[in-house]
């Protein structure tokens, strides 16, 4: 009981000393004296600030794991860059070699025809020594060696073209690939590495760094790709050698590049195109330009007249020694004769049996008489009249048909007669029938008629043996610098802390009276965060990164490559690096580099490289280019300065 | 009832709201252990899906690349699909070709690296006890591969016999 009363004391003394507390003279030093509730409000207010700095630190973690994301996608986007740029090397690599191999068929033609060619001067050097028994071999093989001068011919006006196609296509790749490229980062970011929506793959160079190389090096490079596949099928000691003979081929292809692969030598982009030419021709066929003109007419007639007889190859028409028969006879004499490179088919000619006596003088057996049959008219398609093959085994062309007094031409060749190689007795007659070739009228040649597709300024990709040229690195430039590397800026949308939004904010307005900082807590657009969550937000939604595609020196079984190489072995590949800005040195040698690829990048329609953003948004054909352009710029300084 | 009694009556009180309270705080601290675990687990299959990812795309995709038994059940998927797939030339030189160069192509363009890793573990007791799983996954494009001329010379040579011989 005690203890209630000494309670309710202290209740009436509290609330008495309450009310005098509440007098207007006291309450002032009172209240500024008094102690009361002070720990509670404290502890509200620490309250407040522990779970604001609970939700502060919720935000910033969900800011942390966006940020490692958006620089995953930053990687990523510069990383598939670079991958695609390498890939886009690659593929100018294959079309190389694809070249390499097109131009192999060219080389193998060629080397078999010089054979050929060597094989026939070969046995008819031996000729001689072997009593004419290797003549018929050489002719076959003189024969055969002019098939292929037109198998070769063929076989250039189809590869020449599709060459032609594959340098502008490597042309095209050049281009097309940076360009695909950046949207290939976009695209990596935005569908593979949320939280980014997306991201800028900024290349160091519009345009992939290559160049023509001379046309000789794809001869070269040929050669080497035919001789390899030529010992591939052999065992693993044999392949060694074939090291060794490709080398030395690629070495004779390129300094025989003209013959072995036709090189243009700088002329415009040409097709040939081979007929067949009959001879002889006539004096004033260079003058016959319009049909049905005088000269064309008169030089119909002297032709239609100087038309053998189908049956016996005689005359029909102004038959004497100046006429037209036998003029075009004797012009036929000199321009149908066979020579190298033994490439005349299509003979016509005139021939008969003859029943001749022949008087061993001593010396020789001389023809004292004879009786000549019916004259036969003939023709061949590719064999010659005389020699090996013809009609007449004698290979013997008489070139001189003899004086204009005479009643008919010294004969053109006859057969082989060995019984007159036998010597008799002075006044010995023998007689002998044998066939004798009277006169030739014509035959065919080959000529190749080479047109132009394009005058030099006109023709795509460049002119002459360039447009048919395979590409190599651009000379003067190394692994690493500008042109090599890749910039990526992922962005992704501005990481909310979500309901730790409200307590981030009231813990870091810095400014303003409580009243403010009170609806800075309520519900707000993002004007009123903080500067400090804004500054993080900016931070979180950007990342960069840098990555770079070169050649691997050292990949694979051969070794280290040679830089002259580089085009020729698809091992180009792509790495990250760290992020670094180019120096003004680097940006200067950028610059310079892009004026000089400018005009392969016009060619396609692309974006010039020295073009500002705002024409680059208007080659683009894009409408809204104002902010868009000022957005590429703001970009374009970041990752250029 | 006076105060005597009624002092008497509130006795242990206190003593059953803590051990209530004490229930309560186990299970929400084991359910705070538990996402924390499930969350740490998410976060590590997926550090290792990407460093897999990451080697297996430097390694060109090369499926001998080990990527540590811990990634769980790590595997690639090559690209749906290829660039030339509706690219069909007819005849046999028609086809000769595009074997050569879907060939080509799609090993310059197409492949792809996607590593899934996943991971299972038991739910504690008082929270149900079944086995859940967790997984992660990262994708990359295959970086390139270095083919010498040699294996190029190979494969056209197996081409030819395939296709000619």
């Amino acid at each position: 009981m005690n203890r209630i009363k000494q309670a309710r004391l202290i209740l009436v003394r509290a609330t008495s000393r309450g009310r005098r507390l509440k007098r207007p003279q006291r309450s002032i030093f009172g209240l500024a004296r008094c102690e009361r509730g002070a720990v509670m409000v404290a502890t509200i207010f620490m309250a407040l600030f522990l779970i604001a700095m609970l939700y502060m630190v919720i935000g910033l973690g969900r800011t942390l794991i966006m940020k490692e994301g958006m620089q995953d996608a930053a990687d990523a986007a510069a990383y598939s860059s670079a991958i695609f740029n390498a890939r886009g090397m690659n593929l100018i690599v294959f079309i190389n070699l694809v070249m390499a191999a097109l131009i192999s068929v060219l080389i193998a033609i060629r080397v078999a025809q010089s054979f050929l060619f060597l094989i026939a001067g070969v046995l008819g050097a031996m000729a001689f020594a072997t009593s004419g028994m290797t003549a018929p071999l050489a002719a076959l093989a003189t024969q055969q060696a002019g098939q292929m001068g037109r198998a070769y011919n063929s076989a250039k006006g189809v590869i020449e073209p599709i060459l032609t196609v594959l340098h502008n296509a490597q042309v095209a790749t050049s281009v097309v690939v940076p360009f695909v490229s950046m949207t290939r980062g976009m695209v990596e970011a935005a569908t593979h590495h949320e939280p980014a929506e997306g991201a800028f793959a900024i290349p160091g160079s519009f345009v992939l760094p290559v160049e023509s190389d001379d046309y000789s090096r794809l001869c070269e490079e040929g050669a080497g790709f035919i001789v390899n596949l030529a010992f591939m099928a052999f065992p693993e000691p044999v392949q060694t050698l074939g090291d060794y003979v490709g080398e030395a081929a690629e070495g004779i292809a390129n300094t025989t590049s003209g013959f072995l692969c036709g090189d243009g030598g700088g002329a415009s982009p040409t097709y040939s195109q081979t007929n067949q030419h009959v001879l002889p021709r006539h004096p004033d066929e260079a003058d016959c330009e319009e049909e049905g003109s005088a000269v064309c007419l008169e030089m119909e007639r002297y032709l239609n007249n100087a038309m053998p007889h189908e049956g016996s190859g005689e005359c029909t028409a102004e038959c004497d020694y100046s006429g037209p028969y036998e003029t075009m006879a004797r012009r036929a004499r000199v321009d149908c004769e066979p020579r190298m490179p033994f490439n005349q088919a299509n003979f016509v000619w005139q021939e008969r049996m003859v029943d001749a006596e022949f008087t061993f003088d001593g010396v020789i057996w001389r023809e004292t008489s004879r009786t000549a049959g019916a004259t036969l008219y003939k023709d061949h398609s590719t064999d010659p009249p005389c020699g090996i093959g013809g009609t007449v085994n004698d290979g013997e062309w008489e070139r001189d048909s003899g004086p204009s007094g005479a009643t008919e031409p010294l004969p053109l060749c006859r057969e082989d007669l060995p019984e007159l190689l036998v010597p008799g007795q002075a006044g010995d007659t023998k007689h002998v029938i044998f066939k004798e070739v009277v006169r030739v009228f014509s035959c065919s040649v080959p000529v190749t008629t080479t047109i132009e597709l394009a005058s030099g300024d006109q023709a795509f990709g460049g002119s002459g043996s360039e447009s048919r040229s395979p590409h190599k690195l651009e000379e003067d430039i190394d692994l690493g610098t500008e042109p090599f590397q890749i910039r990526a800026i992922a962005f992704g949308a501005k990481p909310d802390p979500g309901d730790a939004k409200q307590g981030v904010v009231l813990v870091n307005r810095g400014e303003g009276s409580w009243q403010n900082r009170w609806d800075g807590a309520r519900p707000a657009g993002d004007e009123e965060v903080g500067e400090l969550i804004e500054l993080a937000s900016n931070v979180g939604r950007v990342a960069v990164a840098q990555a770079e595609f070169y050649f691997d020196v050292s990949a694979g079984e051969d070794g280290d490559v040679e830089e002259r190489d580089w085009m020729w072995q698809m091992k180009w590949t792509a790495r990250l690096r760290h992020f670094h800005l180019p120096t003004d040195e680097e940006k200067e040698q950028t610059n310079e580099r892009n004026q000089g690829t400018a005009s392969r990048v016009s060619q396609f329609g692309g974006i010039e490289p020295g073009a500002s953003s705002e024409s680059a948004c208007a080659a683009a054909g894009g409408d809204a280019c104002g902010s868009a352009g000022d957005a590429v710029s703001l970009l374009d300084q970041i990752v250029r300065h | 009832m006076n105060a005597s009694k009624r002092h008497r009556a509130q006795r242990g009180t206190a003593t059953i709201e803590a051990i209530l309270a004490l229930f309560v705080f186990i299970i929400v601290w084991a359910g705070v252990l538990y996402m924390g675990r499930a969350y740490s687990a998410k976060l590590e299959l997926k550090s290792k899906a990407r460093a897999c990812a990451w080697i297996q795309s430097a390694n060109s995709c090369s499926a001998h690349v080990d990527c540590g038994t811990s990634v769980g059940d790590g595997n690639i998927d090559s690209a749906e699909g290829g660039l030339l797939d509706h690219f069909a030339v007819g005849g046999d030189v028609g086809d000769f070709l595009s074997d050569i160069l879907e060939r080509q192509v799609e090993k310059l363009f197409g492949e792809r690296a996607t590593v899934a890793a996943s991971h299972e573990f038991s739910r504690p007791v008082h929270l149900g006890g079944e086995q859940v799983s967790v997984s992660a996954s990262y994708s990359l494009p295959c970086n390139t591969k270095p083919v010498s001329t040699d294996t190029l010379g190979e494969q056209l040579l197996e081409l030819l016999k395939e296709k000619v011989f």
